[in-house]
């Protein structure tokens, strides 16, 4: 004959807000972590991603001047900037842009090494003298766009 | 009544003891969020981490003015290939001999102009300022004078005059929203 343990379904319930205290801990201490986590991978990702757009732009200008006096626009017009941007680890794309800011604004050179859509972008930027045609010596932007591919 | 406690107890004492683990769990998970937000504050500021005013500041003093210029009332006409270093040295220098600065405002417009654009998104103030020994003065400025604890700065030597040292600092702070304005 089956016998009602009372006793055993009343210490079951009576353990219940126990559990879902219990519970409730374990899976706020766990998402949390998780969360902090995420965040310091995060921050790590851009911190790479800043250095290598620091370095990039760092090749581009000394790609840009040479070892000589101030360049001139039409030398920085015609530079070739594959090499630098080609000197990018692997997974991480890239657009290089130099303008000319001062005295006119214009557009000299555009380097694109794009793989895939951008989510976390880092962008650096420095700026160079350059001579212009007149023998002004106007000032020439060099802007990096750097993500992971 | 014996001392040894009962199933009530026992209950009790486990809800309790479960309280306890809930509260330090909740105080562990306060002080990872705090830890990750102050964390995250102290981490500097992508603009003015990327802004350069040291490379800013020279490429800017090598620059050409760009303009003909003809100062009125002085006598002074300028062909735009003067750098910028030398029309600021010449503005101090005109300060500090107690010349009227106000011929010069166009002048001075002009290198505004011409500054501002390499700051943005960041606001410039341009300033030359004397040091005689005995102190330092602003002799010229360009821009305002609202400084906030986040600018970044750079300093360079302009030259001398008069037994005078004449510098020129760039200041650059983040833009603040105009009171009042939509966002």
């Amino acid at each position: 004959m089956m016998r009602c343990d009372v006793e055993g379904v009343g210490g079951f319930f009576e353990d219940l807000p126990v559990l879902a205290f219990v519970l409730a801990g374990v899976v706020s201490v766990a998402g949390t972590a998780s969360w902090v986590s995420e965040q310091i991978s995060d921050a790590d990702g851009y911190s790479v991603l800043e250095v290598n757009a620091s370095l990039l732009v760092d090749a581009v200008v000394s790609e840009l001047t040479g070892s000589g006096p101030v360049p001139s626009t039409d030398s920085v017009r015609g530079a070739n900037l594959t090499a630098p941007v080609g000197r990018l680890a692997d997974g991480i794309a890239a657009v290089v842009s130099v303008w000319c800011v001062h005295p006119v604004l214009e557009p000299l050179v555009v380097v694109v090494a794009i793989d895939g859509d951008p989510s976390v972008v880092c962008s650096h930027r420095a700026l160079v003298n350059a001579v212009t045609d007149g023998g002004v010596i106007g000032i020439v932007e060099v802007r990096a766009l750097v993500w992971e591919a | 009544m014996s001392g040894r406690p009962d199933r009530g107890d026992s209950g009790q004492l486990a809800l309790m003891d479960a309280l306890v683990f809930f509260a330090i769990s909740t105080v562990i998970c306060s002080v990872m969020v705090f830890y990750t937000a102050s964390w995250e504050d102290a981490r500097a500021d992508p603009l003015l981490s990327s802004a350069d005013p040291d490379n800013i500041l020279s490429v800017y003093l090598q620059a050409s003015v760009g303009d003909a210029f003809v100062v009125e009332g002085v006598g002074l006409e300028l062909t735009g290939r003067e750098r910028m270093c030398e029309v600021l040295l010449l503005l101090g220098e005109v300060a500090l001999s107690g010349g009227p600065l106000e011929p010069f405002d166009l002048l001075l417009a002009k290198c505004g102009e011409v500054l501002r654009p390499l700051c943005m998104p960041l606001r410039p103030t341009l300033s030359v300022c004397c040091e005689d020994g005995e102190g330092w003065a602003v002799l010229v400025r360009i821009g305002e004078e609202t400084f906030t604890a986040e600018a970044v700065s750079a300093t360079q030597n302009l030259g001398g005059f008069a037994e005078a040292r004449l510098h020129v600092t760039l200041v650059l702070s983040p833009a603040l929203l105009p009171h009042g304005g939509d966002v």
